[in-house]
């Protein structure tokens, strides 16, 4: 169990090694070097191939680069990732089982797709459920938050002595700003924001998460009236020029991190409007619900609409050991208001074409009830719910059996789920490779696959 | 083993006056909700965690609680039921908003009545008027209602509450009936009129944690003169995994102003029930994280017990049983809580449920 609402078990402390690449598998005879691929590299071969295809002709250096980058679309694609924090019951949201045993409380409803049904506590969702697609197969390793958090976000991979980076971290690596130049990968969330460079791993700083605590901006986002636009320019060129020569005489990655993050800032600064709630329509305002979730998740439609990569917006509280059901109850109506609409309003704009849907905790809920009248931790059963770009739509993965204690038939690790969103997002993680200072590492696990079912 | 013939007979618990002795204990296989004795003291039942009301025969010399047939017709939680004190009326009411009434004297299983849809969704509690011929529900519809308890018409519906409705409580003379919600609103009613007479402020029993709204008032009782108004609950200090003090507070139903907050100490975090035993004294039972709980007596408005247990875990209901010297406490078993798969006992792939025990507790002479 857990007290704290962000807390230090989000992020253990992860030694930073600035770095970042990834390769195609290769013959065990060449030299990891050989396929390192830099990301100015990947863009510029993604160009060419553009080009290519555009022009009707490749030259050999072309077609190289479009093989190496062929595992990558070429539209930009996004994430919005809902994570509910302390692990949502699956018996009171996606896979109901009223009326047995472990049942609890609730009547299951039906939704708009034929056949399946999911907890009364989500009506909203019921009517988006043709968008999206149910996993209750779940069965994941880790019971505890500390552990399982990180396990889930990094996708569990085997163990090679390294820290894995956040899904968020390892799409701003593949993926990058995209046209809009704002920051890859933001987080909205309760509490505290910052820089959070620990979710990168060993990808290194530059793809960590950019926070906004309590959903708003960095402090002095926007410059300062007293800085006129042309001081602040040349204040800018000083700085590079300054930075070209340190980066001179110094490793350039560091350097390269930071201009980064610096410029992202820069593009940021320019939509300070995203953070303004007075832009925020009554009608918005009232689908998605009057609560800090539903004020996040609209903001977090807003990230997306502006292009960011990915979107990171957490909930906090769900880790109800005690009073689980009157819990549920008052959580989820609120959670099914802002997800509903989201899922809505991503349809209704044709942006779930491009942008992956992911909503997850670090676990389930146990079966049995407790004398506290709650749940506790249960990774062995339990369900998450995805849909966008490349995912079918309204269909159920896997399931329960009567009771929900077991997965009868196929059981999904977060390895197969990492598999099946990087090929959602058109990267092939059987035949990419993250390249770690030279140490080939696999994208996922090496033991799981992508879910067929779930790709369109 | 000793066989039947040379068996010698369990000793009687022995206690100290006035303080009650656990006799034996019913139910190894079902959660419940509730349990209550008939007003007869011939039937304990319980309300179970998949639409049943579950029987006892509680009249049986040798204790042994025979289970009898059990009612069915529920679904969901059946966490409301309470018997008109007049007559043999039983009513009971579930998490899916259905409400029921049985004839618990005859032999037949059938409800007398039921209505399907009494609440939309959960049906949190439910009140007998004292002459029996008026039930008050209330729920997640946030709705109050009152029915004709003899054929189950709706009589009336109370609105005012903002929240899910926990609670209802009628004056022992019937003509007033409370009602609490998840806010910590207390409406007290004029039954002839239907209109609000006052209302209570018991929001320290309710916080606003995140998307959580924690706590409620859980818990109404009046006392046996009908002047004061007790009402039960936690001051919650987050959401999640809820922690916060058990507490009762009191007030005047006259004026509607607080007269007493009872801090129930450290360790619980909710109060469940309260019944009155025959000399006014207090028998309540209070929850809190796993392997807490506890069973307590207490003089009327005093916030120390003069008798308390926690080796019943984590108490959810008590029943008074009208010969006034014996109680069923109902709680939960041992090791009820832990992260993960738990295996069964005798390691088949079972995955085995927790169940409420319910403990009968005779007062020592």
């Amino acid at each position: 169990m857990k007290q704290s609402e962000q807390s230090p078990r989000e992020h253990a402390t992860v030694p930073a090694v600035p770095h970042s690449a990834f390769s195609t598998r290769h013959s065990p005879l060449c030299t990891p070097g050989e396929h390192r691929l830099s990301r100015r590299k990947l863009l510029g071969g993604a160009a060419l191939a553009g080009a290519a295809a555009a022009g009707g002709s490749l030259g050999l250096g072309s077609l190289l680069a479009a093989a190496e980058t062929g595992a990558i679309k070429k539209k930009h694609k996004q994430v919005l990732f809902v994570w509910i924090d302390g692990g949502m019951s699956q018996f009171e949201s996606w896979d109901p089982k009223p009326n047995t045993q472990f049942g609890g409380p609730f009547r299951a409803i039906p939704t708009s797709v034929p056949g399946i049904q999911i907890s009364e506590l989500m009506p909203h969702s019921a009517k988006q459920m043709h968008h999206l697609s149910l996993v209750r197969g779940m069965c994941t390793k880790d019971n505890a938050h500390s552990s399982g958090v990180g396990r889930i976000q990094r996708g569990d991979p085997k163990n090679r002595g390294v820290v894995y980076p956040f899904f968020g971290s390892a799409v701003a690596n593949f993926l990058g700003q995209g046209p809009s130049g704002l920051p890859p990968y933001v987080w909205i969330k309760p509490g505290s924001g910052g820089f959070i460079y620990q979710d990168a791993g060993f990808l290194g700083p530059k793809y960590g998460a950019l926070a906004f605590g309590d959903g708003k901006p960095p402090e002095n986002l926007l410059r300062s009236e007293r800085v006129a636009p042309a001081d602040d320019d040349l204040r800018n060129m000083l700085r590079r020029k300054a930075n070209e020569r340190f980066a001179a005489a110094h490793p350039a990655e560091p350097v390269e991190a930071m201009d980064f993050v610096y410029d992202t800032a820069r593009e940021l600064m320019k939509r300070g409007d995203l953070f303004d709630e007075a832009n925020f329509s009554a009608r918005d305002k009232e689908r998605y619900g009057d609560t800090e979730f539903g004020r996040h998740m609209l903001l977090g439609r807003k990230m997306l609409e502006a292009g960011v990569t990915f979107v990171k917006v957490n909930s906090y509280g769900w880790d109800t050991h005690g009073d689980n059901f009157n819990g549920h109850a008052n959580l989820l109506p609120k959670f099914d208001r802002a997800f509903a609409s989201i899922v809505e309003d991503l349809a209704e704009r044709g942006m779930l074409d491009d942008v992956l849907v992911i909503c997850l905790s670090e676990f389930g809920r146990t079966p049995r009830i407790n004398g506290h009248v709650g749940r506790d931790h249960f990774p062995e059963a339990w369900s998450l719910v995805t849909t966008g770009t490349g995912i079918r739509r309204g269909v159920t993965v896997g399931k329960t059996n009567e009771l929900g204690t077991y997965v009868s038939g196929d059981e999904y690790d977060i390895g197969h789920l990492f598999h099946t969103w990087f090929a959602a997002l058109g990267i092939d993680s059987k035949a990419v490779e993250y390249d770690n200072h030279g140490q080939p590492l696999p994208l996922a696990h090496d033991d799981c696959f992508p879910i067929k079912e779930l790709l369109a | 083993m000793p066989d039947a013939k040379t068996k010698t007979p369990p000793k009687k618990p022995v206690g100290k006056p006035g303080e009650p002795v656990v006799v034996t204990q019913v139910n190894d296989k079902h959660q419940l909700c509730t349990a209550r004795f008939s007003p007869c003291g011939k039937l304990l039942v319980g309300g179970g965690m998949t639409g049943e009301v579950f029987r006892w025969d509680a009249a049986a010399a040798d204790d042994a609680f025979t289970p009898l047939p059990h009612y069915t017709g529920h679904g969901g939680w059946v966490g409301a039921l309470e018997f008109a004190t007049t007559g043999s009326r039983l009513f009971s009411g579930d998490s899916w908003g259905r409400l029921s009434a049985w004839d618990y004297a005859s032999q037949e299983s059938k409800p007398l009545w039921s209505i399907a849809d009494a609440h939309a969704g959960w049906l949190r509690s439910l009140a007998v008027s004292s002459d029996g011929k008026t039930v008050a529900t209330c729920g997640a519809d946030r709705s109050v209602r009152l029915w004709d308890a003899a054929s189950g018409k709706r009589i009336a519906d109370l609105p005012g509450h903002a929240e899910d409705v926990f609670a209802v409580a009628f004056s022992p003379d019937g003509t007033t009936l409370a009602s609490g919600d998840l806010l910590g609103g207390v409406k007290l009613w004029d039954v002839k009129t239907q209109k609000i007479l006052r209302e209570c402020d018991a929001k320290v029993l309710a916080k606003e944690d995140r998307l959580q709204n924690v706590g409620g008032v859980r818990l109404l009782r009046f006392m046996p003169d009908g002047k004061q108004l007790l009402v039960g609950g936690t001051q919650p200090k987050n959401g999640g995994n809820v922690q916060g003090t058990p507490t009762l507070l009191m007030f005047e139903v006259a004026s509607g102003k607080q007269t007493k907050l009872l801090d129930l100490g450290t360790g619980q975090v909710y109060i469940h029930d309260l019944q009155f035993l025959s000399g006014g004294d207090w028998a309540l039972v209070l929850s809190g994280n796993p392997g807490s709980g506890k069973f307590a007596l207490h003089k009327p408005g005093e916030a120390k017990p003069y008798f308390e247990t926690s080796k019943l875990s984590n108490c959810h209901g008590v029943s008074i049983h009208p010969g006034g010297r014996r109680m069923a406490v109902m709680a939960a078993n041992p090791n009820s809580s832990g992260n993960g798969r738990v295996k069964s006992k005798d390691g088949s792939e079972e995955y085995p449920g927790n169940w409420s025990p319910l403990h009968i507790l005779d007062l020592t002479a």
